[in-house]
């Protein structure tokens, strides 16, 4: 039998030998019994404000256009407003309270808040970089030294690949709203892990993986006796020299192949019905965040481990009230559906859905004219998370009256991974390898905390 | 029982953390570092270690305390029952220390008895101790394509494995071995090393991961290698070039540039030209880099692990760490962070300072250039000296000219600066062939994502502005990214506040509600997508008659504009000075009147004219040539170096740190000044000390072992210290400590030479191993630790390329020059912004290049070279990883290049005549060196059938498949053949391009 005949149930159940990490036995986990079996990121690329989302504060509306109190920022590191004035600017949002559980939520986002219930709002995130780069280095990774492995691949490396035939770790990235940041391969990289568990990225229209189209002329049979005489030639060389490594590049070159049909066909969104694309407001092959939403949906469904969607346009520093609106038309109902669509499946049980950008925004305004912007922020933020032995409904930790340090209940980065962890089985100090001589972890040496008070 | 290699890492990794280097993080007050500490008394009667009595020694109690064992339990990394039993027997023998073995100093072998190679003779003596099957010398198809692939990267051509297979002599190999060395090819194989440690790359890789400009370094690499550079002297260049350029006599020009172009090994840094960074941040960030890559590379020390605290298991303290970075710290490299908004969101961006390099193609050009100036300096000479008092015919021409009105254009800038001064911002003028000048032969392209301005003021050339005159200047708006406005200003007086702007308001310089000179209003932007000349009247700018403009200004928000000349035309054809005297009578003209007039005769006599356009042009000429010759990244040393602090945890904000000075790390002893004049050291110190051996006060021997093991790894497979990036007591102690300290010595009396290292290995019979194991050798020794045979690896992935590429004909080995771009999947760029990146493919030949050559994006690097772990060169790589992937079958399958090399190995073997299976041997061997074998044959044979088949029944198929192309030249059928055929042979070669072996080195 050709190796092209391996049928798609054997493919979506992952019955078949081999994958990029597919196949791979955990390293390290599950510590002990899991509450996600996966992980969907959406990252909001550029730093949304908190203040325009999850987080109001009425003392900040008071003070819009006086200076801000130095006490707040004095010695503090600034972006772009350094040696600029600092003054107040009262969120450009109205806010409401929503559902059963009441929490406030701002206009912009009318279909995340229709979740309200199942989400858990954490309005004390902190970071420690300041840059966009480096912040989401710092984010994916736990530091901004370089060569360091990102989430995905640490969650891979912990509880091994849950699909035969996907990389364990997908990423995802639409545009939209501001000048998009850039973003860097780094972002998604194994580092001193193996490149198996690499993020790869899909891309959501052209070809989704890089030549993973036949070339011209060659049609599916032609391929399948090239790959076959492959498969010969390098098994009479295995026969000679006994390598192991022959095996593993046979295996490798029929799971190439296998691709080239089960990646199109992954990314071929015909076969969801006119609601599903409703509900996301996607357009098959448009490459949005809507379509990426339902691509997370189907990879999720196939077991990949780590989905992770970047949406790059939300660096404010100007026009936030216009761009603002772009973003949030962007990402508000994609996010929600996404939501809705795991829970109406069974899926959010077990599904951990985490939302938020690499830092916030300033209370203080950048820029003048009708529609002023925020600089970016890393002493209070807001992120939420859904799924998964989440509570759903809470809002957990303050920032301050200005919404510039958080104060209460502070959520560092760090408490974010071992949380994160923690939900997918794993001991955020036992994840760790070594390199360099060191015990390397997500988490760092750093103390890291469970953020218990959000898990149900 | 063996304290380094046995005891040591059981401590280090197991201890340490709680009982080692780091004192504050030190429990109990115990230290398990050296003998006195572990023996001390801690509490009356009690000490860590009692020797040679393990049950009185608290630490083996704790060990096996069943209730509350060390290490504790909250550390998850219990001992294993044989690390137990070798403390234990430690403890038992006496407790021992010697100092970790990288930091002895290594003693030379006594007695070397036989005539063989100390190689051999140690490796055999082992093999022999533990009755370790040794493996056969390779057949010699194999050994021939091993010692290409070592020494050059390429697979050799049949023809060169036939001459060497049928060559009698016994010294054959050793013949293969110098001609190899010899070729260009060898320095492009080690420089793939070497650009691994040092992180080259061609761009800056944070944020907006621009490119900038280093190539000339990596050429620098390779040739240094292939001349045969002296280890020595290879360090030192790239250390401190610069300071050793300026200690050479100004009439060496080639050997000071070189040294410049070494020295850019101090920029290699990824650096970030994201706006709103932190000074002070990344001023930490950068010695931090430059820290560990410096120690990584020549010490094989993780010193950058000390940045936040004490090493936690080698002797680096964190102070270590600080002073180790003020080596380092009068490198001028800040000039992007401290002005972030001037135009570094570019591609190519700028990273002050910069130098341009004479290649000797460009030396040639510009020497011929001067030659033909001179002359045509000496005929404006005489041109004007022929011109003396008064020309009546002269006066009548120029009278009639004045009644008839001609304007007269005054040149600010056309294709070059040359108004001296004090000029900002960047001056370089491009000029592309789609995209012609308006004026001259260039322009300058500004582009930003905010405001961005260009000026030169103050300047030695002044323009006196008469009734009428109008500044102007072209520009051509992109129309895929206009600006929001454009502006022209002069500078007058000292004052800046005349200005013309076209757009909005978005230029912030001058800004206000009325309508003065200081912001003139013009209207909207030009049309884009064409060139346009912006003009205004001076007098609108406030600036009357008799005033000296000496500054201009072009200023731009946003998009992309291309500035051409920029003139002030005068109306008349002669200055008012001129005309006044005309128009007195000869007898009553003043001196000053004599002056104007011969000056402005000369001024506007052809051959004066005819002589200075010469100049001009040959100027023009010499100025593009400058403006076209490379640059490259070098170092700068700052004056004043700048001020370094030890950063109490890593942290940039807390400046309560001690004040340091350049120091190497104290346990190693201490670097002086080479001038005793100076109390401080530099650079150049810090690399006489890594090359001066012990006992003249350096580091030399552990520079030696750390270089000779990467070279024994290549050659190898695995170091003889197999932790390559890690000589510390967290890395793997060596295998064999006396042959490392035996090559390592070698080394340093060879005077570093690194052919006759590699020459000396590749001769010696362990090296010449099969890599098929012995006996039962595999078993005894899975991991090859005893070199009973040699290693067997995928190639690095420029030699996947190469190796492509060779095999299809199409390799050009060309040396040097800009980075190639090799065709890639479209939107493979799409994250990259600062600005939106578009690839622009190589597409002549230059395109099949080798991999050492090929562009490398930090952030997003060729998908191909990505699939077979080619690093991103962030960081220091010592040692690639070797992944087997789907993602690199899908390019070996299916990259339009590997199709292309398919084809061109089709076409190699079609061309001459000969049976399809005398072809497929030839295909075969092309790639393999081997001949097949008869079960290979046959699978070959029948794929080939099939195919042919196919493609005669689908003719059109074949012909899509032939069409793959991604050269301007295209390719050439062999004549007479029909496409279905060829598609056939393709399909047979497009096999053989995806075989495991074609990419194995065995």
């Amino acid at each position: 039998m050709g190796i092209g005949a391996a049928s798609l149930t054997q493919w979506m159940s992952g019955e078949a030998l081999g994958a990029i990490g597919g196949g791979d036995p955990p390293n390290t986990g599950p510590h002990f019994a899991p509450r996600a079996r996966r992980v969907i990121f959406l990252c909001m690329a550029g730093g949304p404000s908190h203040l325009e989302t999850f987080d109001p504060k009425p003392k900040l509306q008071e003070l819009d256009g006086r200076p801000m109190p130095e006490s707040f920022t004095r010695g503090l590191p600034i972006a772009q407003l350094q040696g600029k004035p600092l003054n107040c600017l009262g969120s450009r949002a109205d806010f409401r309270r929503h559902g059963e559980s009441g929490q406030w939520i701002s206009d912009h986002l009318p279909h995340i808040a229709s979740c309200a219930d199942d989400i858990a709002i954490i309005n004390s995130m902190v970071t420690e970089q300041i840059n966009h780069d480096p912040a989401h280095t710092f984010m994916n990774t736990g530091t901004i030294v370089p060569g360091r492995p990102s989430m995905g691949s640490w969650v891979n490396y912990g509880l091994g690949s849950a699909n035969q035939n996907l990389p364990g770790f997908v990423v995802l990235t639409s545009v939209g709203g501001r000048n998009p940041q850039p973003i860097a391969a780094r972002q998604w990289s194994s580092g001193f892990l193996p490149s198996r568990l690499q993020g790869v990225e899909f891309q959501g229209r052209g070809e989704a993986v890089h030549y993973v189209r036949n070339p011209p002329g060659i049609t599916t049979d032609c391929q399948s006796h090239l790959v076959d005489a492959i498969r010969d030639l390098d098994r009479l060389r295995h026969e000679q020299v006994l390598d192991p490594e022959i095996e593993s590049r046979i295996v490798q070159h029929e799971l190439a192949f296998r691709m080239q049909t089960s990646v199109p066909e992954l990314m071929d969104l015909s076969e969801e019905s006119p609601e599903t694309l409703e509900m996301y407001g996607a357009v098959p092959g448009d490459g949005s965040f809507a379509s990426n939403c339902l691509h997370a949906r189907r990879l999720a469904e196939r077991g990949v481990r780590f989905i992770h969607l970047y949406h790059r346009g939300w660096d404010h520093h100007g026009g936030l009230k216009q761009y603002m609106d772009v973003c949030c038309s962007h990402c508000d109902r994609p996010t929600a559906a996404l939501i809705k669509d795991l829970k109406q499946r069974g899926m959010l049980e077990d599904t951990l859905v985490i939302w938020g950008g690499e830092f916030g925004r300033t209370p203080m305004s950048q820029g003048g004219g009708a529609d002023p912007g925020r600089d970016h922020h890393i002493k209070g933020f807001s992120m939420f998370m859904a799924g998964a032995g989440v509570k759903g409904g809470v809002t957990h930790g303050a920032t301050d009256e200005l919404g510039y340090h958080a104060v209460s209940d502070v959520v560092h980065v760090r408490d974010l991974h071992a949380t994160m962890l923690h939900l997918l089985g794993l001991d955020h100090q036992r994840l760790s390898v070594r390199y360099q001589g060191l015990d390397t972890r997500l988490t760092g040496v750093e103390p890291a905390r469970i953020v218990t008070e959000l898990l149900a | 029982m063996d304290f380094v290699r046995d005891v040591r890492p059981i401590l280090s990794s197991k201890c340490f953390a709680c009982h080692g280097p780091d004192a504050a993080a030190r429990k109990a007050g115990l230290s398990l570092l050296d003998f006195d500490a572990a023996t001390a008394e801690l509490d009356p009667g009690i000490a860590a270690v009692v020797p040679g009595n393990p049950e009185a020694s608290e630490m083996w109690r704790r060990i096996i305390d069943p209730d509350d064992p060390m290490p504790p339990r909250e550390a998850h990394d219990p001992l294993s029952d044989t690390e137990i039993d070798v403390i234990r027997r430690w403890i038992e023998s006496g407790a021992s220390y010697e100092p970790h073995w990288a930091y002895q100093t290594p003693t030379p072998i006594d007695g070397s008895t036989t005539d063989i190679d100390a190689v051999d003779e140690l490796l055999q003596r082992r093999h022999a101790e533990l009755g370790l099957p040794v493996s056969d010398r390779a057949d010699p198809f194999t050994l021939y394509r091993r010692l290409a692939l070592d020494l050059t990267g390429i697979p050799p051509d049949p023809h060169e494995l036939d001459a060497f297979i049928s060559d009698p002599s016994p010294d054959r190999l050793a013949r293969a071995v110098d001609r190899l060395l010899a070729t260009p090819e060898f320095g492009e194989r080690l420089a793939v090393l070497w650009l691994d440690l040092v992180r080259y790359a061609d761009t800056v890789g944070y944020h907006g991961d621009q490119e900038h400009r280093v190539w000339p370094y990596r050429d620098w690499v390779i040739r240094a290698f292939n001349e045969g550079m002296p280890f020595d002297r290879f360090t030192r260049m790239q250390l401190a070039g610069d300071l050793i350029a300026q200690e050479l006599p100004s009439s060496s020009d080639d050997l000071k540039q070189d040294a410049l172009v070494a020295s850019g090994y101090n920029r290699l840094l990824q650096t970030s030209h994201e706006g709103g960074l932190q000074l002070a941040e990344y001023r930490a960030i950068y010695m931090a880099d430059r820290v560990r890559n410096a120690s990584e590379v020549w010490m094989g020390a993780t010193l950058g692990c000390a940045q936040c605290h004490d090493h936690k298991y080698d002797p680096y303290t964190h102070r270590d760490f600080h002073t180790f970075g003020a080596f380092f710290a009068d490198i001028d490299d800040e000039e992007h962070i401290r002005n972030p908004y001037n135009g570094y969101n570019t591609t190519p961006t700028r990273r002050e300072p910069e130098m341009r390099v004479v290649t000797p193609r460009f030396a040639e050009r510009l020497d011929e250039l001067d030659r033909r100036l001179a002359g045509a300096r000496a005929e404006l000479a005489e041109a004007e000296g022929a011109i003396t008092g008064a020309d009546p015919a002269w006066e009548a021409d120029l009278r009639r000219r004045i009644e008839s009105g001609d304007d007269r254009r005054v040149t600010w800038v056309d294709d070059v600066l040359e108004t001296g001064g004090t000029v900002q911002g960047d001056w370089t003028f491009h000029a592309r062939p789609d995209l012609p000048a308006r004026s001259g032969r260039s322009y300058r392209i500004q582009s930003s994502e905010g405001l961005v301005q260009h000026y030169s003021v103050e300047t030695d050339r002044r323009v006196t502005v008469e009734p009428g005159s109008v500044l102007e200047a072209w520009v051509r708006l992109d129309p895929d990214a206009p600006p929001r406005a454009v502006m022209l200003q002069a500078h007058a007086a000292g004052s800046w506040e005349h200005r013309a702007v076209w757009g909005d308001d978005s230029i912030s310089y001058g800004r206000n509600d009325g309508d003065r000179p200081s912001y003139r209003r013009r209207g909207p932007l030009p049309p884009s997508g064409t060139w346009h000349r912006l003009e205004i009247p001076l007098d609108e700018l406030g600036l009357s008659p008799g005033a000296d403009i000496d500054g201009i200004a072009f200023t731009q928000f946003g998009g992309r504009v291309l500035w051409d000349a920029a003139t002030i035309s005068h109306p008349g054809p002669a200055p008012a000075g001129v005309i006044a005297a005309l128009g007195r009578p000869a007898e009553e003209r003043t001196d000053a009147d004599h002056a104007a007039l011969v000056g402005h005769r000369r001024s506007t006599d052809p051959r004066v004219a005819s002589a200075r356009r010469a100049i001009e042009g040959l100027e023009a000429d010499r100025l593009a040539i400058e403006n076209e010759l490379p640059l490259t990244l070098h170092t700068v040393a700052l004056k004043e170096p700048r001020m370094v602090r030890v950063l109490p945890r890593g942290d940039w904000l807390d400046q309560s740190g001690d004040i340091v000075e350049p120091a190497v790390p104290g346990f190693l002893g201490t670097v002086t000044p080479r001038d005793s004049r100076r109390s401080r050291a530099d650079r150049l110190d810090l690399a006489d000390w890594l090359l001066a051996p012990t006992d003249r006060g350096g580091v030399g021997e552990l520079t030696s072992r750390v270089f000779v093991n990467r070279i024994w790894a290549m050659l190898f497979g695995e170091g003889l210290c197999p932790s390559e990036d890690d000589f510390g007591g967290q890395g793997r102690p060596p295998t064999h400590p006396e042959l490392l300290d035996q090559l390592a010595l070698d080394f340093i009396d060879s005077g570093w030479d690194i052919k006759a290292l590699v020459r000396r290995l590749v001769l010696t019979d362990s090296w010449a191993r099969s890599s098929v194991p012995a006996g039962d050798a595999a078993l005894t020794d899975p991991e090859n630790l005893q070199f009973a045979r040699q290693s067997r690896h995928r190639l690095a992935a420029e030699f996947v390329r190469d190796a492509a590429l060779h095999a299809g004909g199409l390799l050009k080995l060309r040396q040097g020059g800009p980075s190639v771009k090799p065709p890639q999947p479209e939107g493979h760029y799409r994250h990259l912004n600062f600005p939106m990146r578009r690839y622009h493919p190589t597409t002549d030949d230059d395109q099949w290049r080798r991999g050492v050559y090929v562009h490398w994006q930090r952030q997003f690097l060729h998908p191909m070279m990505k699939a077979f772990d080619a690093p991103t060169r962030e960081a220091c790589t010592a040692t690639r990883t070797v992944s087997n992937t789907p993602l690199a079958a899908l390019v070996l399958l299916n990259d339009p290049v590997f199709v292309q090399a398919a084809r061109g190995l089709a076409t190699r073997v079609l061309q001459p005549p000969g049976s399809d299976r005398e072809r497929l041997t030839a295909a075969w061997r092309i790639a393999l060196g081997r001949p097949p074998s008869e079960a290979e044959l046959t699978v070959l044979e029948s794929l080939l059938n099939r195919a042919r088949e196919d493609f005669t029944a689908a003719p059109d198929r074949a012909d899509a498949l032939l069409a793959v192309n991604t050269t301007e030249t295209g390719w050439t059928a062999p004549v007479g053949m029909p496409a279905p055929e060829i598609a056939a042979w393709t399909q047979a070669g497009r096999a053989i391009l995806n075989l495991h072996e074609t990419y194995t080195r065995d």
